[in-house]
């Protein structure tokens, strides 16, 4: 959808126009989920805060000042309730250390070095992500899955760009870490 | 430059092709290499990640939470529009002070002016009146024409 498109659906929706709202809702539904479901390593817990972020959209929508700025104040949005609902956790479900090291490997998975199936390394890959704590959790999925920007994530998170940058590189280390045994390292 | 720099300046900067003062200390260094490949095989192995679909549930769910739920207005309610007014007004009036009188360069030399000229009727109450004589003998002559 074009950003005109989504421009007039935000001033509609934000004069109360229901059917723009749903409009604009099902534009981003996927998107918004899949942010929480990444951030949150729980799709539980995902589909809880994705409902949250979007009667936050709902109740705040008119103090958006830019609709330019809309996907965002969004993607902010989403960071923020992710927190949130994170720090609601039972205490018997803490994060992981970002710096805790390797994790050891499961035996019943496939060897490592063996090539795995695609399903089989989204499930690891997944699996690694969880193992991050969620400072570099959100750097990493920020800027590889979403595709931003270290300036941008500097500006959904609310940190100089010195410091996103230099999460990312202790996350990509801890990533490369956990997922060592389960990808080919070429030349 | 020792081998954690140049695993962390590559974790953060991760570039295609790695500049050619860390690529020479990559030439030489086999831990630097590896870590190096291992890194950009963790970071290329997140494109395997499947994209969870939203619950179709959800949809749903959230509008129906949305029709109960009132935006957030920007009109203040009432009692807090009550409130601000009353804050607003005793404000006003503890600051507020009339204004003092402004003298301006132009009045005070009127008042100069005045002031003489009071000084010049003091010593000669007559002045005026032979001021306004001289001046409507000039102008009675000027109406009829003479040179």
């Amino acid at each position: 959808m074009a950003d005109l498109d989504i421009k007039a659906l935000l001033e509609r929706a934000r004069g109360g126009d229901r059917a723009a709202f749903e409009t604009l809702y099902d534009r981003f539904e996927g998107s918004v989920y899949a942010l929480c479901a990444r951030l949150l390593a729980d799709g539980e817990d995902a589909a809880e805060a994705a409902s949250e972020v979007w009667l936050v959209v709902w109740r705040r929508l008119s103090s958006l000042r830019r609709a330019e700025a809309f996907t965002a104040w969004l993607r902010q949005t989403v960071v923020r309730t992710c927190r949130r609902h994170a720090r609601r956790r039972p205490w018997w479900q803490p994060w992981p250390d970002a710096d805790s090291g390797v994790e050891p490997a499961d035996e019943t998975r496939p060897p490592p070095g063996a090539q795995l199936e695609q399903a089989e390394l989204s499930e690891r890959v997944s699996e690694a992500l969880n193992k991050l704590s969620p400072a570099h959790r959100e750097v990493i999925v920020l800027h590889h899955l979403e595709g931003l920007g270290v300036v941008e994530i500097a500006a959904v998170l609310e940190v100089a760009p010195g410091t996103v940058k230099s999460r990312l590189g202790r996350a990509r280390e801890h990533l490369a870490r956990l997922l060592g045994p389960y990808v080919e390292t070429g030349p | 430059m020792t081998c954690k720099h140049v695993q962390r300046r590559l974790a953060e900067d991760l570039p295609d092709s790695p500049p050619p003062r860390l690529a020479a200390h990559l030439a030489e260094c086999e831990a630097c290499r590896a870590a190096w490949q291992r890194l950009r095989a963790g970071v290329a192995a997140l494109d395997a990640l499947s994209i969870p679909p939203a619950p179709p549930a959800l949809r749903g769910r959230v509008l129906a939470a949305i029709e109960a739920t009132p935006r957030r207005s920007l009109r203040l309610a009432p009692a807090w529009a009550a409130a601000a007014m009353a804050v607003v007004v005793v404000s006003l009036a503890v600051t507020h002070r009339p204004p003092e009188p402004r003298v301006a360069a132009g009045d005070l030399h009127a008042g100069g002016m005045v002031g003489q000229h009071a000084a010049v009727l003091a010593a000669d109450p007559l002045a005026d009146a032979t001021a306004l004589h001289a001046v409507s003998a000039l102008s009675v002559r000027a109406e009829l024409g003479e040179q």
